[in-house]
């Protein structure tokens, strides 16, 4: 069957192949895609631990082949496979072939605007948004190496987009008077298939439209709606979650000033149909927003948000990472082979555990990681304000960004009391080799903290809550040839304390409450050498050195080393 | 400048009166009047007490003409507790966990299932119950006069030779081992279906297929509605062994021609990885399964719609990694249930 598999996959690239060939003579047809190849080196070392292997290798190469075409003006097609060899397999039996992405767009009367297959989307940060994930908000050079490649294997983007499939069409209306233009964005996708039996069609469908008034003002309008087609399959049951939100953008700019005002304000519905079991969630949120440039290069930004315990808003609220799911790597440890916890290791270079799907109800999230806004700028029951400040100088050697958050719950859980939280984020990162410009290569040093705090007091011992985490994160890069640098990077975690866990059914209604305690300690260190072919041709040795320890959990502690030889290319 | 400050006057009425609609159209929502969202903290963590003691709703029942029983104990605030019923005899226990702040016919009942291997037989059965809010056991007795009787189409019980009609295949390999045995307690009766061995070169350890003709002239006899039916099936790994799997390939005769044919026929199927250590029911829903290469799920070549009555033949594979060694599963009371799992 591998076989046949294999076979199957040569010739789509022979066929591709020569499609590419075809394309290039008519100078409308090119290829494009991406290739990379890893090898790993794992050591774990766990005290006492007689029964898990120590040493493990894995790796796998891979080339992404796209074929574009464009058979006219007006019209362009991309298709990509992917094939992949796992090292180690033999007789075919590593090698997957899988069509990774398709999709076709183009231009109707130059008005028009559509895409149908694979579309990247979002609209607004409480209507449809694809978060980061924990620990997201450093971005120190070395951590990016494995995160890259997880992102785009997960076809996360920068801009925050989800992979969907469906279509998508944008136009835009312009206006003589009173407005200058409207703008328009639709898209339906279909996020999950009937299974013929209990399980309905799933759409998932919306758009959004900006009403620009001037340079000073524009309105906007966003409505999205996940629904069961009911007649798809024998359920007559029909989950709806119908989101509707406006927007205001206010600008004005005077000399070196520029002053900003963004609202975005909503409602949301939960429920559903021909299910005695499902109550209504209906819910609105607030989220005001001023900002204040300088010289374009000193900014700053007041923001007061009020997310209403029963907001709900399923492209909005999903979480990347799965902290259900378990490691790949060295899944189990000790002799008592417990799971092993998830670590900031994990998060970085195990795609396993991310999500790529949009699910209807609350997930389970890591307080320990982030207690704040788990589900993003959408996390239901939180208010408050939020202080940020950012400086660059004009040279480029300082950049720093400061952020201060203050807020508690709209109404308890399981008490009158409320939840309060504070965060603080700071990171700086100086660009010494502005001061050295006879070194003509990157020297570059940041440094980053997240301090986090969640309390609650409460005359039942249980009921009260202290929960703080910690993380510090320094950075280090030094062109050492005009091709090589060496980039480094060492982050230490820590959170203590106490949290209760909030329980969700499967209609998103609060129903339970887990006790959490936590005494987590991690510190990674990563050291890499990086060779640039050219811009898009990379060549990393990467050290990585993880210790995890945390006294309140099963797994015993644990440290992992792993160097892996990463090479990555994009043509 | 004078049109451009004019522009930017406009502009500022227009956001304040449109800001003044977004306010307004807000503040006619309403949030829930509840103090508070979720159970009350006081009722979960506050002080705790056992209001009503722990008891068994009969002394003595018989599983065997379809009986049930419950246990009953009522609690001053919700707690997780779990009930442990233990037979004296054979050691067979059954565990019953939940999070309460009463036990009753809806949280606690027990139907004469077991969840740690063997099944109940007729005797007196020690019940437990362990309160996590105050950590105190508390102690009641059954006495089992009948076991529970299965339902559902029995596939094998493996306490006969295998049926000729089955095919067997066993790769040339190391301590292969495809037979019935009787080395360690049975989760029901004395014998069961040991598949092990080590196959250095291919991820198959062994098989069998079960045609329909092997089920009697009715054949599987499996009603047409895929929601309706489980197949269940007892496995067994052993503590220090993970590393084996089983692929369960139900193959369908869609045109009634006697036979399945791979090309234009569906073929559904399912693999069980990560089995617990010791004897545990797996079951899954026939309208739970897939057609699927290589593991991975990919779009049938038959109807595509699930058709448990047009069943032609059951397999089951064993595999391994090669190169992970010895591997082994043992197997006990292969069953079609209707309407729900297999309770034993």
């Amino acid at each position: 069957m591998r076989n046949r598999i294999v076979q199957i996959s040569l010739s789509a690239l022979l066929l591709l192949g020569s499609a590419a060939l075809e394309v290039v003579k008519a100078q409308k047809v090119w290829a494009s895609g991406a290739a990379r190849s890893i090898f790993q080196q794992n050591n774990l070392d766990v005290e006492n631990d007689t029964v898990s292997p120590r040493k493990l290798n894995s790796g796998h190469a891979l080339v992404d082949l796209a074929i574009n075409a464009r058979p006219n003006d007006q019209t362009f097609l991309h298709a990509m496979v992917r094939i992949r060899n796992d090292f180690g397999g033999f007789w075919g039996s590593g090698v997957t072939f899988d069509m990774r992405q398709l999709y076709l767009k183009g231009l109707i009367k130059n008005a028009v605007r559509y895409q149908l297959g694979d579309i990247d989307y979002k609209l607004s940060k409480y209507t449809f948004f694809n978060n980061q994930e924990e620990l997201s908000a450093q971005r120190a050079e070395a951590l990016e190496i494995y995160r890259e490649i997880t992102h785009y294997d997960l076809f996360y983007t920068a801009n925050n987009t989800w992979r969907q499939q469906g279509a998508a069409v944008d136009f835009s209306l312009l206006f003589p008077a009173a407005f200058e233009e409207l703008q328009m964005n639709l898209f339906a996708f279909r996020n999950r298939p009937t299974d013929f039996g209990q399980q309905n069609e799933r759409i998932y469908f919306g758009g959004n439209g900006t009403l620009i008034q001037s340079r000073s003002l524009q309105l906007g309008a966003n409505f999205v709606d996940m629904m069961d087609l009911t007649g798809t399959s024998r359920n007559p049951q029909s989950f709806h979650n119908p989101v509707l939100s406006g927007t205001t953008q206010i600008d004005h700019e005077w000399s070196d000033h520029s002053i900003q005002f963004n609202s975005e304000s909503g409602i949301s519905e939960m429920y559903t149909l021909n299910d005695p079991n499902s109550q209504t969630l209906r819910d609105y949120f607030i989220d005001a927003e001023l900002r204040y440039a300088w010289k374009k290069n000193s900014k700053f930004t007041v923001n007061y948000i009020n997310v209403g315990p029963d907001f709900r808003s399923v492209g909005a609220q999903n979480k990347r990472v799965n902290f259900e799911a378990q490691n790949l790597l060295y899944t189990r440890i000790g002799n008592e082979q417990q799971v092993r916890p998830l670590t900031q290791l994990d998060l970085m270079q195990d795609a396993s555990l991310y999500r790529m799907n949009l699910n209807t109800s609350l997930q389970v999230y890591a307080p320990q990681y982030d207690n704040i806004t788990p589900f993003g700028a959408a996390t239901p029951n939180r208010k408050g304000l939020t202080l940020n400040a950012a400086h660059e100088t004009t040279n480029k050697l300082l950049n720093a960004k400061a952020q201060y958050r203050m807020l508690s719950e709209v109404i308890g859980q399981g008490t009158e009391e409320l939840r309060s939280f504070t965060s603080l984020i700071l990171s700086v990162s100086f660009k010494l080799d502005t001061l050295l410009p006879a070194f003509n290569k990157p020297l570059e040093i940041s440094f980053g903290y997240t301090d986090q705090n969640t309390s609650r007091s409460n005359a039942i011992p249980e009921a009260t809550i202290d929960l703080g985490s910690s993380i510090l994160d320094l950075g280090l890069k030094i062109g050492l040839l005009e091709e090589m640098e060496l980039v480094a990077n060492f982050r230490s975690m820590n959170a203590s304390g106490n949290e209760i866990i909030s329980v969700w059914d499967n209609y998103s209604e609060l129903v339970d409450y887990q006790i959490f305690n936590t005494e987590m300690k991690q510190q990674l260190l990563i050291i890499a050498l990086r060779y640039h072919f050219d811009e898009r041709n990379t060549l990393n040795a990467v050290w990585q050195n993880l210790n995890y320890s945390d006294s309140t959990q099963q797994a015993p502690d644990f440290n992992i080393k792993q160097f892996g030889i990463v090479y990555s290319m994009f043509f | 400048m004078t049109n451009s400050r004019s522009t930017y006057s406009r502009a500022s009425i227009r956001s304040l009166i449109l800001l003044g609609i977004f306010i307004l159209a807000f503040t006619q929502c309403t949030r829930t009047e509840d103090p508070f969202e979720g159970p009350s903290m006081a009722e979960i963590y506050g002080e705790f007490a056992i209001m009503e003691d722990f008891a068994a709703s009969t002394a003595s029942i018989d599983f065997s003409t379809g009986q049930e029983m419950y246990f009953t104990a009522r609690f001053s605030r919700m707690t997780s507790w779990k009930i442990e019923i233990t037979s004296s005899g054979s050691g067979s226990r059954k565990i019953i966990e939940g999070r309460s702040r009463v036990l009753d016919a809806s949280n606690a009942s027990w139907d004469g299932s077991t969840t740690v291997f063997p099944v109940f037989k007729p005797g007196q059965c020690t019940a437990v119950l362990t309160v996590e809010a105050d950590s105190s056991t508390h102690q009641a007795s059954v006495n089992v006069t009948g076991g529970l009787i299965p339902g559902g189409k029995v596939v094998s019980d493996f306490e006969t030779p295998i049926d000729p009609k089955w095919t067997l295949f066993v790769q040339t390999g190391a301590n292969m081992s495809f037979k019935p045995e009787s080395k360690i307690a049975a989760p029901v009766g004395a014998q069961y279906f040991d598949m092990g061995g080590a196959v250095a070169w291919d991820w198959l350890i062994g098989l069998f297929h079960v045609p329909q003709s092997a089920m009697g002239a009715d054949g599987f006899d499996l009603p047409e509605n895929a929601d309706q039916v489980y197949f269940n099936v007892v496995l067994y790994r052993p503590d220090t062994l993970r590393n084996g799997f089983l692929l369960f390939r139900f193959s369908e005769d869609e045109n009634g021609d006697g036979t399945f044919t791979e090309a234009s026929e569906d073929q559904y199927a399912v693999e069980v990885h990560d089995m617990d250590p010791g004897w545990n029911i797996v079951s899954f829903k026939y309208a739970d399964l897939q057609y699927l290469i290589n593991g991975s799920p990919a779009t049938p070549k038959g109807n595509g719609v699930k058709n448990p009555d047009k069943l032609n033949m059951l397999s089951c594979l064993l595999l391994a990694d090669p190169s992970s060694g010895y591997a082994q599963v043992l197997m006990d009371y292969m069953v079609f249930t209707i309407g729900e799992p297999l309770k034993l």
